[in-house]
């Protein structure tokens, strides 16, 4: 009995289907072996017998009547227009989030934007340790920090650029100084102005002028006094406690009345003005840019909706693409 | 000769009468595949209406290629599909392989067959295909596509893989398998078909 590799081998010699020395050396075999010249006729016999099976005529013909035609290519056609429209909606949706990723990214870049994450921070701390900013490493979690600068008004953005940065880094440090508290109590009236949104950038400025910051921090306890807000309570949650927590709403006469403390820390007044609100509130018509920020609220949410709702275009639509391809 | 590939694009564009000039180009090979797989008239001809539905409907995802191999895949897939819900039916499925060819294909198959043979020779040869039928029937379904399209159709090997989409090592050893299984079988019919080995005695000298 031949082996199946033999017999492998026999089945494609009679197809050709061989190599030429695999071939040249099964025909060296076949003249020795008779037992395998055997299974080769046996083999070749089989074959011829299934090559004798006669063809078979059709019963009809298939070709497809219109009729029939017509509602098999229905789908046909839409299908690819659905599948275009799915790739599309889906092309629309990621340049969306692009968008929007890039929305949330160009102010960061921006000297606002920095501020938004960077400045809230910086701020308080820098007035509290002027000297220390540049070289303190930012060991301490930010997280709380931010929550206690959250609140400290919205100013000038463009300074904000020039320093935000640096600052941010070394802000954390900051914190464990005793002033933190009162500071972060200071803070929360002027974040009213701005709310959530990201503002509060003046204090950042105030770290450019290292000297100005000790009359910033003299007025800080004093500030701390005055407010209604308990300093520990206030470093938690200023912006959401205050009133004006919601952004948007009244960040123009908030920081009228309250934006000052930072205000007045800009290089010009901050050291004869040591954060008193009169002066500060002469100051504001120079600060315009607070306002814009919260502009940037509406453009999120805006961006939320488009993307949400491309999502459920797209979703519908990869839907009946494959409902029309599954039929 | 027709231009197969301007009435493919054609078909493809939705001219209905370009792929019917197709089908009626391979009706008859697509049809005599699915009798060869199925053993019998009906199921083959349910099973071609089927695979050219099918080849209208996804004329677009033909993308070159052998469209000959591309069709027959269809219906062998087709024929697949029948297969399994014949097992679901398992006394239907008995009744079909048992049953010879009759009536209008058993008269189709006779008039493709030499006019010119006596009508003793007739009957042989008519029992000999029935006895190969009977054994390619016997054997698993995958191997027995293979050997219809390799020994019955007279594709090679390379068609064969394009149709079954098997790798070319595997068609050519479940070929080779399937072969030695249908020379068992047909060895045990060898007394039935005397006629027939003569006449292949005859052939190999």
């Amino acid at each position: 009995m031949t082996s199946p590799q033999d017999f492998e081998r026999l089945s494609a010699y009679l197809d050709n289907a061989l190599s030429a020395s695999e071939k040249a050396r099964l025909e060296a075999r076949l003249a020795k072996e008779a037992e395998l010249r055997r299974e080769l006729d046996d083999l070749r016999q089989t074959i011829q017998a299934l090559r004798t099976l006669p063809a078979v005529k059709p019963p009809r013909n298939f070709a497809l009547p219109a009729r029939q035609a017509a509602t098999l290519a229905q789908p046909r056609q839409f299908f690819p227009a659905l599948r275009l429209a799915t790739s599309l909606a889906l092309l629309a949706l990621m340049v969306a989030f692009a968008g929007d990723f890039a929305a949330s990214l160009a102010p960061a870049a921006s000297p606002m934007a920095v501020s938004y994450q960077t400045s809230r921070n910086a701020a308080p701390a820098a007035t509290l340790q002027p000297p220390a900013v540049a070289m303190m490493p930012a060991t301490l979690p930010p997280t709380t920090l931010a929550e206690t600068a959250a609140g400290s008004g919205g100013v000038l953005p463009t300074q904000a650029a020039a320093g935000a940065m640096d600052y941010s880094a070394t802000a954390p440090s900051a914190l464990p100084m005793p002033g933190a508290a009162s500071l972060s109590a200071t803070a929360p009236p002027v974040g009213q102005t701005s709310g959530a949104a990201p503002v509060g950038i003046s204090p950042a400025t105030l770290p450019a002028e290292g000297p100005i910051t000790a009359s910033v921090l003299a007025a800080a306890p004093r500030l701390t006094e005055t407010q209604p807000m308990p300093a520990g309570k206030a470093a938690a949650a200023p912006a959401t406690e205050t009133p004006t927590g919601e952004h948007n709403s009244a960040p123009v006469q908030s920081t009228e009345a309250k934006a000052q403390p930072p205000a007045e820390a800009t290089p010009a007044q901050a050291v004869e003005t040591e954060a008193q609100p009169p002066t500060a509130t002469a100051l504001l018509p120079q600060n315009p840019a607070p306002f814009q920020p919260p502009v940037s609220e509406p453009e999120t949410s805006l961006w939320r909706y488009v993307e949400l709702g491309l999502a459920l275009v797209a979703a519908a639509l990869a839907l009946a693409t494959w409902l029309a391809r599954k039929r | 000769m027709m231009d197969e590939p301007a009435l493919i694009s054609d078909a493809q564009h939705g001219d209905l009468e370009a792929f019917n000039r197709l089908v009626l180009a391979y009706q008859a090979q697509v049809y005599n595949l699915a009798y060869r797989i199925m053993g019998e008239g009906e199921a083959a001809a349910d099973a071609t209406q089927e695979a050219f539905i099918s080849a209208y409907k996804h004329i677009n995802y033909y993308r070159g290629g052998s469209f000959r191999a591309w069709l027959l895949r269809i219906v062998t897939n087709a024929c697949y599909d029948e297969l399994r819900r014949r097992k679901r039916r398992p006394v239907a499925s008995l009744e079909a392989l048992s049953v010879a060819p009759e009536g209008p294909e058993a008269e189709a198959e006779a008039a493709l067959t030499a006019h010119e043979e006596s009508p003793a020779e007739h009957a042989e040869r008519r029992e000999l295909a029935l006895a190969i039928q009977g054994c390619l029937s016997a054997l698993p379904a995958e191997m027995r596509v293979v050997a219809v399209l390799a020994d019955v159709q007279g594709l090679d090997y390379a068609e064969i893989a394009a149709t079954t989409g098997l790798a070319l090592g595997t068609v050519k050893s479940r070929l080779s398998r399937a072969r030695a299984r249908l020379r068992d079988c047909l060895q045990g019919a060898r007394e039935l078909l005397p006629a027939v080995y003569r006449l292949e005695e005859e052939s190999k000298v």
